[in-house]
């Protein structure tokens, strides 16, 4: 499980944005988020999840964090703090 | 019956790309991003006189012509390949002048081909069909890269290796895992080619980076794991792994999930880039020639990508 809080500091650590990560926070506004970005994101989240995320459907075109809160969400790995 | 893998020898492109080529043709490119997800600095291009099947040819001339005299089994493995048809293969027996009693055919497979390629040359060494065998690892992937591929062109680089096995008193090659995923088959792809030609479009080689590497993650540690365990064997058993050097993205990843030392995890692509299936061989040459990898050593050898595919063993070297 992690927070919220948690997946920002997460996707802040893989891409180091200029601008600090938020809820709207994704590729198209987010320059470090590119197709990169997104390897070294997946890379992190497999470590911190025990390899749980690599095998979950949509999570390799997930470049937002809405998206990813939304499959960490339906796959219950995302605490309500 | 005991099997073992008696010389290796290796030819690269002959031309060399470094990062900042790259960046000469792309400005807008991030060399440092790129750097930090490739990890790989230098390639080997062919040139348009080269290809897989000459890079080939020149690797397995680098071996004592009386060994090759002897050999009467020919695997070709290649994504690269010369024709249609003839196989590759038919063409090296004649390129070499190997025996007419030769058996000679192609192994269309990429990042997983070495091990597969193994699995056949032992099985028809212990049934006697053969008993000393040439592989040929060899792939020229640049010439399905444009340049302002940002995907493909850090990573792939152009080589071939060529390997003696055959029958031994004292080594060993086995358990084998091999498997496949062909739902990913569009993850990595050459379009446009082969049945599928769309008049006036360029071969071109696409890659889905993150889809790859969530394969990677899920798939490679688990059947690293899963071989060792049919060996009877723990992971710490194991002297050195020799994996497919895809990139560092991927090497870092699977060596994290692993919990393997440095030591014990050799890489290569720094200097030489993804060469597809011959990465493996090229990278135990390497090792050889350092004193690193030595006679007896137990090994796990693992190829994995383009298909997907996946396949590995372990050698008592």
């Amino acid at each position: 499980m992690l927070s919220k809080l948690e997946l920002y500091e997460l996707v802040t650590v893989a891409i180091e944005p200029e601008r600090p990560i938020d809820d709207e926070s994704c590729g198209d506004n987010t320059p470090e988020w590119d197709s990169l970005g997104q390897l070294s994101i997946l890379s992190s989240l497999d470590d911190k999840t025990s390899g749980a995320t690599s095998n979950f459907d949509g999570i390799a075109e997930a470049d937002s964090i809405k998206k990813l809160v939304d499959i960490l969400n339906s796959n219950n790995l995302l605490s309500e703090d | 019956m005991k099997i073992s893998i008696d010389e290796i020898s290796y030819q690269l492109g002959s031309k060399t790309e470094n990062i900042s080529d790259l960046i000469f043709d792309n400005p807008s490119w991030d060399q440092e991003k790129i750097m930090s997800s490739t990890g790989v600095e230098d390639r080997f291009v062919s040139d348009k006189n080269e290809s897989a099947l000459s890079l080939g040819v020149l690797a397995a001339k680098k071996i004592d012509k009386e060994i090759l005299k002897e050999i009467d089994l020919c695997i070709f493995v290649s994504q690269s390949p010369e024709y249609a048809l003839p196989t590759t293969a038919c063409i090296i027996q004649d390129r070499l002048n190997l025996n007419k009693n030769c058996a000679a055919f192609d192994i269309n497979l990429g990042c997983s081909g070495f091990p597969y390629a193994l699995s056949v040359v032992s099985s028809m060494l212990e049934n006697h069909i053969c008993s000393k065998a040439l592989i040929i690892c060899s792939d020229t992937y640049t010439k399905y890269i444009k340049k302002d591929n940002r995907a493909c062109r850090p990573l792939f680089s152009d080589a071939a290796a060529a390997i003696i096995v055959s029958k031994s008193k004292d080594s060993k090659i086995g358990p084998f895992i091999l498997g496949t995923d062909g739902s990913g088959a569009e993850n990595l792809i050459v379009r446009n080619s082969a049945s599928n030609i769309e008049n006036g479009v360029e071969k071109t080689l696409y890659m889905n980076g993150a889809e790859v590497l969530l394969f990677t993650m899920s798939n490679v540690p688990k059947g690293i794991r899963k071989l060792v365990k049919d060996a009877d064997l723990d992971i710490e058993d194991i002297d050195m792994f020799f994996l497919h050097q895809a990139s560092k993205v991927v090497m870092s990843n699977i060596q994290r999930i692993l919990k393997v030392p440095d030591s014990k995890f050799p890489t290569n692509y720094e200097k030489h880039g993804n060469t597809v299936s011959a990465t493996i061989p090229i990278l135990m040459a390497q090792e050889a020639e350092k004193g690193n990898l030595q006679r007896g050593m137990t090994i796990l050898l693992f190829g994995f990508g383009v298909g997907y595919s996946y396949g590995g063993c372990i050698v008592e070297y």
